[in-house]
C-alpha cells in the first residue's frame, strides 16, 4: 500500500536497475525479503552484532537489519544471490566449500560477503587482519578455523584468477 | 570415534563443539529475573568470535562401531566434554581455586579468592 508514509527509491541491485516502495522505517533486509525475495541475508540478532543480514553496499558490507531501506535511494546493492553461477562458483564460495567452512550455513552469507569485500581491499591479508575484518561476524557452530583457512584460500585462488 | 565418513565434517564437529564450550566455560550466563531471561540479545550474551579462537588441533582415532551404520557413531558435541574441567584446572593452578560452577569468569574467580582469603563478598539483594 502506498501511502504518505512511503517513497520510492531507485537503485542498482544484482546488477540490474530496479526501485521499491519503502516505508521510512522498513530496513535494507525486510526489504530485500518482501519485494525481491532474496531470502540470502538473514536477520538474526537485529541489533548488527551477528553479521548475518551483511550486503555489500556500493562495495562495502552493511548490516541488512539496521540500515533504513530509504537510505539505499542511488545506492548499488550485492547480495550472496549475486556470487557466482551454480556451475561457476566465486572463488570465495569455492573456498568455503573447499575448506567445510561452515555446519548448519546460516551465518555463510554474510561471512562471504564480508571475506569478499576483505579481499576486494586487502587481496593478501594477513590471519591477523582476517580476524580483525570478520570480528563483526559470529558463526554459533564454532567453524572459525575453517573459515579463517577458506578466506586465505579464497585470496590464493583470487591471485591466480 | 568409530568410522569418520567424512572426515572433514567429523573435524569441524571436534573443533566447533569445543569452540562452543569454549563460550558456556568463559562468558555465556543466561541472567533470569522471576523465570525472564534478561539478557536475551548478543549485545548482552556474548558468545565466542574469531578472536576468541586459540590455535585448534584436530586428530581423529579411527575405530569400528559395529552396532553403527557403516561403523560410525555420533560425533556431535565430543570435544565439549574437556574443555571446561581444563580452564578450571588451569585456574586451580594457577591462583589456588577450584571453581566448580559455569561460567568461569573474573568475577567467579575473584569471588572464589576472597572467599579463600576469609573475606567473602555479600551477595546483595
Amino acid at each position: 500500500m502506498i501511502s504518505a508514509t512511503t517513497r520510492t527509491i531507485h537503485f542498482r541491485l544484482n546488477g540490474r536497475a530496479v526501485s521499491a516502495e519503502v516505508a521510512s522505517h522498513h530496513t535494507l533486509i525486510e526489504m530485500l525479503q518482501a519485494q525481491f525475495e532474496l531470502t540470502g541475508a538473514r536477520e538474526s540478532c537485529g541489533q548488527g552484532l551477528c553479521g548475518c543480514c551483511t550486503v555489500l553496499l556500493d562495495g562495502k558490507p552493511v548490516s541488512g537489519c539496521l540500515y533504513l531501506a530509504a537510505f539505499a535511494d542511488g545506492a548499488d546493492i550485492v547480495t550472496i544471490e549475486h556470487l557466482g553461477e551454480p556451475d561457476r562458483l566465486d572463488p570465495v564460495q569455492e573456498a568455503f566449500i573447499e575448506c567445510g567452512a561452515f555446519q548448519c550455513g546460516y551465518c555463510t552469507p554474510g561471512f562471504i560477503l564480508s571475506a569478499k569485500s576483505l579481499l576486494a581491499t586487502n587481496p593478501q591479508p594477513s590471519d591477523d587482519e582476517i580476524k580483525d575484518y570478520l570480528s563483526g561476524n559470529l558463526c554459533r557452530c564454532g567453524a572459525y578455523p575453517e573459515i579463517l583457512q577458506a578466506v586465505k584460500l579464497a585470496a590464493r585462488k583470487s591471485k591466480r584468477g | 570415534m568409530g568410522n569418520p565418513i567424512n572426515p572433514k565434517i567429523v573435524e569441524t564437529q571436534l573443533s566447533g563443539a569445543a569452540t562452543m564450550q569454549l563460550g558456556f566455560t568463559l562468558v555465556e550466563k543466561m541472567h533470569l529475573d522471576g523465570g525472564q531471561v534478561v539478557n536475551a540479545s548478543l549485545a548482552d550474551y556474548r558468545i565466542p568470535g574469531i578472536h576468541d579462537i586459540p590455535p585448534m588441533e584436530n586428530e581423529i582415532v579411527e575405530a569400528w562401531q559395529s552396532n553403527g551404520p557403516f561403523g560410525a557413531k555420533g560425533v556431535g558435541e565430543l570435544a565439549t566434554f574437556n574443555v571446561s574441567p581444563a580452564i578450571a584446572n588451569a585456574i586451580d593452578d594457577a591462583v589456588g581455586v577450584r571453581i566448580t560452577e559455569l561460567p568461569l569468569t573474573p568475577e567467579a574467580i575473584f569471588r572464589a579468592l576472597r572467599a579463600k582469603a576469609g573475606m567473602p563478598i555479600e551477595d546483595r539483594r
